[in-house]
């Protein structure tokens, strides 16, 4: 083309792609370095959703997986309080191979006259079915506990009575010999929560011992061993459960299968998953935020470049699809960065908490959820990459001659924001589609957008309060001001991308230690030191007597027990009810029941009206209130029940409210005594000791009921507490970590915004120094704007934590709420370290710059 | 458009303003230019500070919009043109040199000569931007970043990226501004002779009157008006 024969472009497609893909890559040869907190943004965020989808997938798997194992067989039906008859054997017979066995609480008594709860498990010579029973130390090869009057017992056992392999206890009537030391067994989720250490024994020494007794709480539960041909098909379970169901309605068979072994742990991993999710959809925002950051000081640095390109004669769209590409390009690697270590994640945590989880994770990666972490992090950084791209592809290429052209003239087309818009909005549609409680979801997401802008309008807040008071004194207080207020402030990225996290550990302090007060505290004043279960009706007085021989200011309660399972409420059978997610619990497995004609204690008559004694009509019974609601039951309504292998009809007659906390002797469902007091049953007594009660009195009286009771077992409310303890603390410390996951993210979206100021802080400095300012003054000023900042920052999230703390604690939990300035002073100062970690860093590296470069003219 | 190439001026502004907001109200910077430079041409564009000088230059690139009056360069009138329209007329037929070179810091020589001839989709972009380096002296520095060239390094690979598409226009703004004396001849030199044999016209900002006299016509603007449009002038041969 020459000059003379010049004629006006082709009009043409503008682009092409490959051309934007060459010069995208020619750029970032040159290096990413000022975008790897980009990558890493990304990778922390998709990391965190893609780990804790990881673990959840992993948890389910396994569960499915080794169902078997933790059921024990193929199908298990559990019984309690009676074994099954002829009739109910040979039906589970005929579906395949069954193992019988028993499990109930017991009183393990030494020589020395040492006692202690144990949770017996007697078994046939069936079991196991799957799996292997791993015993540590034997006293002879092979299973010992096959022997008559031999037993495994769990290391505890020994060490709390003083024993090892070889010694012998009592337990109930008989005298067995310790077999060896009990390992790892199959079937160990279908095992209640333990409050003793465990104990194998055949069905032939559990007939020596004389605890199974009419109305024992002994829980019979049967394990079948399907036929290979059968045992992995689906639909054949189900049907050999329903036609169970069918030929035994009032049995009531509690049945389980392998595809579901432990449907209530299953739903409680699942709602703390969900929980969970929450952290880190935030964790995921919250790497967004540095993302857009980045992206934003990258293109800052390319509006030179981008109004050269113009010059030369790029379109504004090849201009665009170059610094897209780049983004993706970098997003990719973010992403699988992340992936990896959610992927990664269960196999780690498997190999770190081997002993403290119940079942041994799936490890190897699954898809769906990291397809998930992929997509949110892929939408996640279109939301934040979309509008500084389109601010700064309208760059108008005048740039180069007019130096006042800044980059406040830069407006972002609208279909940019728009698309932003719609990735945020397609990001929280996968968050709810994901989840199961939708609205809460909804709900949750809301409020975690709804805390963005308060810590960013927080910011906004401390910039005008320092544009306020700059002209100060100190002269470095007076620096450290203009600073907060000027441009390039880091008032709003230090609040925003650390008062999430701080805010988080503080709520997740506050209410651990409320909760761990509320359980202390009802202790100490009010609960019962011990429970003891299947005191025999008649024993009840003579119970007392022994108590009352060694401790005259005891107190004792009791009340007959039995358990029994709802099977339906108002005619429908329970599977076809949807009972709100608090009252689920009742609903599933059995539960305590009693009987009297009076108001228990602790109870408020709330609706309705109790029985008149001596009550003879049709079976009523007295139901919480709470959880009727939670049921949809009202006054007047039928539920049924079944109580040793029969159904019962109850009308409800009335409704109370009851204090749980005050650990007496209650039950969510109260029966007029003309509908159990009939069927064979024990009683459940409580025994409260004076306050200072010496232990070594306290251990006399258990001593003296173990061996004049042999058949009693003693629970202490101590050895519950602790256990509930160490669970809530063990589901604090998740929960603490995930915040901690945030709070890293925050600090790396904070050393981006820092870094991304550099340059404008090193200029200054450089200025500073010129005027007349001693390092050590310029140090002040740095130290001085860090630490207001991390100061007020830490004071908003304690104060957003305790509101939040203190609404969990009075409607979620109904506990007293109590503000521990421990939990405050620890993220003020941990706020605080952060900020000056990273602030010293800074100043460290603007002290460095050197005049000339700032200061020539070019 | 059927109007005979001979005809047509390279360069047509009739009754240009241009006014511009600030925050002390409208600031006119053009004032009704008229100006007609024929093709092949040099015209040197002189004034002090504030004249309009860069804002006129800016305006014939297609840079900033006009208030007033009609810009054509090669006959085509600019309001028919959107801004990518601009940047496409811009690629194909104006070569710009700027003061402070503007090569792009992560690409090489020879990617930075070749990029404009990418955005009009050439087949042989690199070939022709090597000719176009060796054009300029620096074929053994096609491989080098700008931030490995000297000034007037940095400037000669700029010029031959403005020549590399052969435009018919060439636009310089102070080529020589950020370069000592001797390298400024230099590149000056350079350019003189790639316009002649290209047969490009040349609009030349400059404070220099040395170097303003090297072009066929010199045009003063003061105040943003024409105050001395210059009568055509015989350039001794070089």
């Amino acid at each position: 083309m020459t000059a003379a024969s010049a004629t006006a472009a082709p009009a043409g497609s503008g682009f092409r792609l490959p051309l934007a893909f060459t010069i995208a890559l020619r750029e970032l040869r040159a290096g990413a370095g000022r975008l790897s907190i980009f990558v890493l943004c990304i990778a922390l965020g998709v990391a965190a959703v893609a780990a804790i989808g990881s673990l959840s997938a992993s948890f389910d798997e396994a569960l499915a997986r080794q169902g078997r194992l933790l059921i024990g067989g193929d199908l298990s039906f559990e019984l309690i309080h009676r074994q099954a008859d002829n009739a109910e054997l040979a039906a589970l017979e005929a579906l395949g191979r069954v193992s019988e066995s028993a499990s109930f609480r017991a009183m393990a008594r030494s020589a020395a006259g040492k006692s202690a709860l144990v949770e017996v498990k007697a078994v046939d010579n069936a079991y196991p079915l799957y799996g292997d029973v791993s015993i540590i130390k034997a006293a002879h090869p092979g299973p010992v506990w096959r022997s008559p009057d031999v037993v495994l017992v769990e290391r505890a056992l020994l060490d709390r009575l003083n024993l090892d392999v070889g010694s012998t206890i009592a337990i109930g009537d008989a005298t067995v010999t310790i077999g060896g030391i009990l390992g790892e067994q199959p079937d160990r989720l279908a095992d209640r929560l333990a409050y003793g250490p465990k104990l194998l024994m055949s069905r032939d020494t559990l007939a020596h011992t004389g605890l199974v007794q009419p109305g024992s709480l002994i829980r019979w539960t049967y394990r079948v061993q399907l036929p290979k041909a059968r045992a992995s098909d689906k639909n054949y379970l189900t049907k050999a459960r329903n036609n169970t169901e069918k030929q035994f309605p009032q049995s009531g068979f509690a049945i389980h299968d392998w595809t579901d072994p432990a449907p209530s742990l299953r739903r409680d991993a699942d709602r703390f998953t969900q929980f969970i999710s929450f952290v880190g959809l935030t964790a995921l925002l919250l790497g967004g935020i540095g993302v857009g950051n980045a992206i934003r000081s990258y293109m800052a640095k390319k509006r030179e470049v981008i109004a050269t390109f113009k010059c030369l004669g790029a379109t504004s769209r090849l201009v665009l699809m170059v610094y897209l590409i780049q983004a993706l390009l970098l997003a990719s690697v973010g992403i699988a960065i992340g992936l990896l270590i959610g992927a990664l994640t269960p196999a780690l945590l498997a190999a770190l908490c081997a002993g403290s989880l119940p079942i041994t994770l799936a490890v190897e990666p699954h898809p769906l959820p990291l397809i998930a972490a992929a997509l949110a992090g892929l939408l996640t950084m279109v939301l934040f990459v979309l509008w500084p791209l389109g601010r700064a592809t309208s760059v108008s290429p005048a740039v180069l001659m007019r130096a006042h052209l800044t980059e406040e003239h830069e407006r972002s087309p609208w279909p940019y924001a728009a698309g932003s818009a719609a990735a945020g909005l397609a990001l929280f549609a996968l968050a709810i589609a994901a989840s199961e409680e939708r609205m809460i979801t909804a709900s949750i997401s809301a409020g975690i957008v709804l805390a963005f802008l308060l810590l960013s309008g927080f910011g906004l807040l401390l910039q005008r309060l320092a544009a306020r008071f700059r002209r100060t004194k100190p002269a470095s207080l007076a620096l450290a001001l203009a600073s907060i207020s000027g441009p390039g402030s880091l008032a709003r990225p230090i609040a925003v991308s650390l008062g999430l996290g701080l805010g988080l550990l503080v709520a997740t302090a506050l209410i651990h230690r409320a909760l761990v007060k509320e359980i202390e505290g009802n202790i100490e004043v009010d609960a019962p030191a011990y429970y003891f279960l299947d005191v025999e009706d008649s024993d009840v007085g003579k119970f007392a007597d022994t108590v009352k021989a060694v401790v005259p200011d005891a107190k004792l309660a009791d009340a007959p027990m039995l358990r029994g399972r709802i099977v339906a409420l108002k005619g429908v059978p329970v599977e076809k009810v949807e009972p709100d997610p608090d009252s689920r619990w009742v609903l599933s497995g059995d539960r305590g029941l009693t009987y009297t004609d009076e108001l228990p204690p602790a109870s408020t008559l709330v609706e309705g009206r109790w029985w008149p004694k001596d009550y003879s009509g049709p079976p009523l019974v007295s139901f919480d209130a709470d959880v009727a609601k939670g049921l949809g039951l009202k006054l007047g309504d039928t539920i049924t029940v079944n109580i040793l292998g029969r159904n019962v009809d109850a009308k409800i007659a009335s409704l109370r409210k009851i204090d749980w906390e005050s650990l007496a002797i209650n039950f969510v469902m109260v029966f007029s005594p003309n509908t159990l007091a009939g069927a064979p049953h024990r009683a459940l007594t409580t025994l409260e000791l004076p306050k200072g009660t010496d232990p070594v009195l306290e251990g006399k009286v258990i001593q003296a009921l173990a061996e004049r009771f042999p058949l009693v077992s003693a629970v202490k409310v101590g050895d519950i507490v602790a256990a509930a303890k160490e669970l809530l603390t063990k589901v604090m410390t998740a929960i603490k970590a995930t915040a901690g996951v945030t709070l890293l993210i925050g600090a790396a979206v904070l050393a981006g915004a820092i870094a991304a100021g550099q340059q404008q802080r090193k200029y200054l400095t450089v200025l500073y120094k010129t005027l007349g300012a001693t390092r050590g003054r310029i140090v002040s000023a740095e130290l001085l704007e860090f630490g207001l900042l991390g100061f007020a920052t830490a004071l908003l999230s304690i104060a957003i934590a305790t509101f939040t703390a203190w609404a969990l604690c009075k409607w979620a939990f109904d506990v007293e709420f109590v503000f521990v300035p421990s939990a405050a002073s620890e993220t003020v100062l941990l706020a605080l370290a952060l900020v000056l970690a990273v602030g010293a860093s800074t100043t460290w590296r603007v002290l460095s710059a050197k005049a000339a470069p700032y200061l020539r003219t070019e | 458009m059927d109007r005979p190439v001979e005809h047509t001026p390279a360069i047509a502004l009739e009754d240009v303003h241009v006014t511009l907001l600030s925050r002390a109200g409208p600031v006119a910077i053009l004032r009704g230019i008229d100006f007609r430079i024929p093709a092949g041409d040099a015209i040197a564009v002189v004034g002090p500070s504030g004249s309009g000088k860069s804002t006129l230059l800016m305006v014939v690139a297609g840079l900033e919009r006009i208030t007033g009056g009609s810009v054509s360069v090669q006959g085509i009138n600019y309001a028919t043109l959107d801004e990518d329209g601009l940047a496409r007329l811009r690629a194909a037929n104006i070569g710009i040199v700027f003061q402070s070179f503007h090569l792009v810091p992560t690409m090489t020589a020879l990617e930075n000569v070749a990029l404009p001839l990418e955005f009009l989709d050439h087949d042989n972009a690199f070939a022709a931007s090597r000719a176009a380096l060796a054009e300029v002296g620096l074929s053994h520095r096609e491989a080098h970043f700008p931030g490995q060239l000297s000034g007037g390094e940095q400037q000669r690979v700029a010029l031959a990226r403005a020549l590399a598409p052969r435009p018919a226009l060439i636009l310089a703004d102070e080529p020589t501004g950020n370069l000592d004396l001797a390298t400024g001849a230099q590149v000056m030199d350079l350019l003189f002779d790639l316009k002649a044999r290209t047969g490009a016209t040349l609009l030349l900002i400059t404070h220099d009157r040395s170097l303003a006299k090297r072009c066929d016509r010199i045009v003063s603007l003061a105040d943003g008006r024409i105050v001395s449009a210059g009568a055509k002038r015989k350039v001794a041969a070089s």
